[in-house]
């Protein structure tokens, strides 16, 4: 309890959910498959309580940008495999343009001489 | 997946949530294992790894829910279950809330169809009344209209959709029914009167002008239909007659309508062949009408005026006019008006009254819920330990109050509605005429705002404090939190001080109402009114002679005198001096200034005597004043100060009229009578003794007789004799109006009582949810205190120190709160002041009375909390902790 105040849980709102759309986007994974992977590839940067992945798969997959289905893993584990539809396509797509457009703007704040030149 | 197949398939999502999470935690932990660990080391690892899987799991789980719904049922249903745990708290709550929330809609509700709906006709807010006031002193009175005016500004006013007649002036006539007489208030009006308010009549038709050719026709009011005709749908056949003309009903209104006067049985179409018609300057009427969109009152008026202005030279009575103007004015504050001259502030302040209520029992119930948080506070900090959100404490024991708040209004709802069935059927005062009063979807939003209003007020400030709980100080310590709760407890000494402050200025207004009430009952009116029947004989066209009518009255006199248990029968035009007439003085001039207007009665020869009116001066009336001897007349003794000072007024000859009217003869005054105060109309709370002249009823006998009959016992027993001998002299003649002199007098008083009655109940309400307050707070402080009573009774307090010690912290939040009290009072009583009697607003006596009715209620509900404070065996105490 007490690390989730030191450390926000979502970088911003939509953050995780953005994360998860673009592991899903490159292969279909299941839940542990994908905390592994988001940790792997933000370089152990983003410590992401493992758990809440799941409230934001859940919101997915009632927003139907993604689909769910039960099957047996590689390594024979009852697993349930997350695939990302074509909304969640569509989705991904406008929320990464939003965040780069963001992303340069506070960048812009932040480092105004990147402005200028 | 719709939302629908969602709500069924939702266990199996869950079911697949929580399974995923456990595979989870399962992987996870053979990682760890494959890492080294021991198994035991990797599941803790893995969860701690994973974060809290039940929070987890819910968050998940609130994706699928509309979450604020379920999560409000959840919580309703836990509010439930805590209410039930503690009954005596949650049955004082609702009753408290159901008390104050329900006295509050039926009161709303009365407002509602009285002041703020407007009439129930069609464009309600063109309609007018138009009556005749006094030009130099405007707002002092109003009178009715002549035919003859009415008559002009119908045919040549060009601000009315439609202008009508509808008179009350004139007494009501026995309608024959199949040769039986039946006491009807018909009520003359023009043909246009039912298309002006726009009202279908529920069987028939209304007036048509073909009605016109007929003697009689008329339409009748739902309730005189089903009361009297038993509901017949023949009775356009019926064979009816008024006066011996055939009368033709054409319609029955629907049982809703009503007009002024709300008595109304039937409405009687004047025809070319009315007295209103033949002697139109002679006849009293009012006039309503329906403005033109967009044409002003004051337009209209003026408009009216100038008409006027033309048609008076041609008038008879040029002198009685001629300081009057017409006036046009909104027809339902008019109404209103009509039916109670303080009806308007009244309702108002009740409803500010029970507003006051309604607040102090909120102030109850939060106090009551902030001594349930202390009490709750180790559960609070509990939960908050388990990882409650504090948003979330606060929504629990929010929804604690918004139930308390919806289970009180669904009490008070039912209450409203017995309050208004009641009301309806006692019909404790006179209510003009209106929309039917019920609980409408207007007086139910009205109620809703103020369920959710007092709940947010007594619910979310004792939750939000609920859930300040720092958990150290509470676990820790193993008390209740003393930091915590003590600050508490200083805001339930200020909401004590809040109550007492509004429970006095209620006391202080309650307190001015009644003695006002007292001073009015106890006014002595200067006649009998014990034991007698009173009752109008409304005479048909066959007594149309004077003689004929005196006649008959003394025919009637001589029998009703013989039945057993009568002392006397007396006949009068009234029964009080009445109906204002102008008066001169032979051989005086008329003084500049208004015309000099007196009251007149005709009275039997007995009546001064019976009625113990003394005779001062002079002689009574006797057998010997005849119609066809010198005209004479009694004047009270204010008539003889105000125009005869330091003269004797009797042998003067005076007149009802100006000088120079030859309709009115000379009249000399042979007596001199002692005063009686009767009441006006255009002010209720008082008495008035106007100059008054008396004629004897043979010189005068009016059409429609008032008749008192002084008896032994109880004067309604024989009020089915007297109509059997009346029917005996004539079978077409009909008792109207039985009641007696006493019901006649307390009925003045019918709307300060009723107004009073409610504030005082409303006010001994206020005291005692303030007495329930006051020992709540003791009561807590006692148990808070406990310890430290206890080691002060082992160092050696007496009992007494103690119970006094309890007693003054509440008399220091009563201090507070009278001081506070006393300066609201002050500042508000003089909205009052309209209906006082007798007494200042700002009286010390009802005042320092209210303070001290207040005090006594709080020692009373100190001593309880004081007593078992005293009572605290100190051994037993200590030993607890």
């Amino acid at each position: 309890m007490a690390n989730s105040k030191e450390m926000p849980r979502d970088l911003f709102p939509g953050a995780l959910e953005m994360m998860i759309l673009e592991s899903l986007r490159r292969q279909p994974a299941h839940g542990y498959a994908l905390v592994q992977h988001i940790q792997q590839r933000s370089n152990n940067l983003l410590q992401v309580e493992e758990g809440s992945l799941y409230p934001a798969l859940q919101r997915l997959l009632k927003a139907k940008l993604v689909k769910a289905e039960w099957g047996v893993s590689s390594t024979n584990r009852r697993v349930r495999t997350y695939q990302i539809t074509a909304a969640g396509m569509r989705h991904l797509e406008r929320e990464i343009s939003s965040f780069e457009r963001m992303f340069e703007g506070i960048a812009l704040v932040l480092d105004p001489g990147k402005a200028i030149s | 997946m719709s939302w629908l197949t969602r709500v069924f398939h939702r266990r199996d999502l869950y079911r697949d949530l929580a399974e995923e999470v456990r595979e989870h935690l399962e992987e996870k932990t053979e990682q760890f294992i494959r890492e080294g660990m021991s198994r035991e080391e990797a599941e803790h690892a893995a969860r701690r790894a994973f974060g809290n899987a039940a929070v987890i799991e819910q968050h998940g789980r609130e994706a699928w829910q509309w979450l604020r719904l379920e999560s409000l049922i959840a919580d309703a249903k836990f509010a439930l279950r805590q209410l039930r745990k503690s009954p005596g708290f949650a049955v004082t709550a609702i009753l408290t809330l159901a008390l104050g929330i329900g006295a509050n809609t039926a009161i709303f509700s009365i407002v509602d169809a009285v002041l703020l709906r407007p009439l129930p006709y069609k464009n309600p807010d063109r309609l007018v009344v138009v009556w005749q006031t006094d030009a130099v002193h405007r707002g002092t009175g109003a009178w009715f209209d002549t035919y003859r005016e009415f008559d002009e500004w119908q045919r040549t006013s060009k601000s009315f959709e439609q202008l009508t007649a509808l008179s009350w002036a004139t007494g009501g006539k026995p309608l024959l029914l199949h040769g039986k007489p039946v006491d009807m208030l018909a009520i003359p009006t023009s043909a246009n009167f039912f298309s002006m308010l726009g009202i279908a009549p529920q069987l028939g038709r209304t007036f048509e002008a073909g009605d016109l050719h007929n003697k009689c026709t008329l339409v009748l009011s739902h309730h005189f239909w089903q009361t009297k005709l038993g509901a017949a749908r023949n009775i356009f056949d019926d064979k009816l007659s008024i006066d011996q003309s055939p009368c033709v009903v054409v319609g029955v209104m629907p049982r809703d309508f009503s007009f002024y006067p709300t008595q109304t049985d039937g409405w009687m179409l004047i025809t070319p062949e009315s007295e209103f018609v033949k002697k139109p300057w002679e006849t009293m009427t009012g006039v309503f009408g329906r403005l033109r969109p967009g044409v002003s009152r004051a337009a209209a008026q003026a408009e009216l005026n100038a008409i006027e202005k033309r048609i008076l030279p041609e008038s008879p009575y040029l002198g009685a006019l001629g300081a009057a103007e017409p006036d046009v004015l909104d027809m339902q504050s008019e109404f209103t008006w009509l039916a109670g001259r303080n009806l308007r502030i009244a309702l108002w302040t009740l409803l500010a009254a029970v507003a006051l209520v309604l607040l102090i029992a909120c102030v109850n119930v939060a106090n009551l819920l902030l001594g349930r948080s202390m009490e709750r506070a180790r559960e609070m900090a509990i939960r908050a330990a388990l990882g409650s959100g504090r948003r979330r404490l606060v929504r629990t024991m929010f929804t604690e109050s918004l139930l308390l708040a919806m289970l009180g209004t669904g009490a008070g709802i039912a209450l409203a509605e017995a309050l208004l069935q009641w009301f309806v059927r006692a019909h404790p005062v006179e209510m003009p005429p209106s929309n039917t009063l019920n609980l409408n979807w207007r007086v139910l939003l009205f109620t809703a705002a103020l369920a959710v209003g007092s709940s947010i007020f007594f619910g979310l400030f004792p939750a939000f404090r609920g859930s300040c709980v720092s958990l150290n100080t509470i676990l820790s310590s193993g008390d209740r939190g003393v930091g915590a709760t003590a600050s508490a407890h200083r805001i339930s000494r200020t909401l004590v001080a809040a109550q007492v402050a509004l429970s006095l200025m209620l006391l202080a207004a309650a307190g001015l109402l009644i003695e006002s009430l007292w001073r009015l009952a106890a006014t002595p009116v200067g006649y009998r009114t014990d034991n007698l029947l009173t009752a109008w004989v409304n005479l048909t066209d066959q007594y149309r002679s004077l003689d004929a009518k005196y006649e008959f009255y003394t025919r009637f006199a001589e029998k009703i005198s013989a039945l057993p248990s009568v002392q006397s029968v007396m006949g009068g035009s009234s029964y009080f001096p009445k109906s204002e007439n102008l008066f001169s003085i032979q051989g005086k001039a008329a003084r500049p200034g208004p015309q000099p207007s007196v009251q007149e009665q005709g009275i039997s020869a007995n009546f001064l005597r019976t009625m113990q009116i003394p005779l001062l001066r002079g002689r009574d009336f006797g057998t010997s004043d005849r119609s066809n001897t010198q005209p004479v007349a009694i004047v009270n003794e204010a008539l003889a100060e105000k125009y005869f000072p330091h003269e004797d007024p009797i042998g003067r000859a005076v007149k009802l009229g100006r000088t120079g009217d030859p309709y009115h003869k000379w009249i000399t005054i042979v007596g001199v009578a002692a005063n009686v105060k009767t009441t006006t109309v255009f002010q209720e709370m008082g008495y008035v003794v106007a100059p008054a002249v008396y004629r004897p009823l043979s010189q005068d006998p009016p059409a429609a007789l008032a008749v008192i009959v002084a008896t032994q016992d109880e004067p309604l027993r024989l009020a089915g004799a007297v109509q059997q001998q009346l029917w005996d002299i004539d079978p077409n003649l009909v008792l109207a109006g039985v009641d007696t002199m006493a019901h006649k007098e307390s009925a003045v008083l019918s709307q300060p009582r009723f107004r009073s009655v409610l504030f005082g109940g409303f006010a001994l309400l206020a005291l005692m949810l303030a007495a329930i307050g006051i020992y709540g707070l003791l009561a807590q402080a006692v148990i808070r205190q406990r310890r430290s009573i206890g080691i002060r009774m082992a160092l050696g307090a007496s009992r007494a120190c103690v119970m006094r010690g309890v007693l003054e912290e509440a008399l220091r939040a009563v201090m507070v709160g009278l001081v506070l009290g006393m300066t609201g009072a002050i500042l508000t009583v003089r909205a009052l002041t309209s209906m006082l009697y007798g007494v200042r607003p700002e009286s010390t006596a009802v005042f320092s009375l209210s303070a001290g009715i207040l005090l006594l209620a709080a020692l009373f509900a100190g001593w309880l909390p004081a007593w078992r404070a005293a009572s605290i065996d100190p051994i037993q105490t200590l030993r607890i902790e």
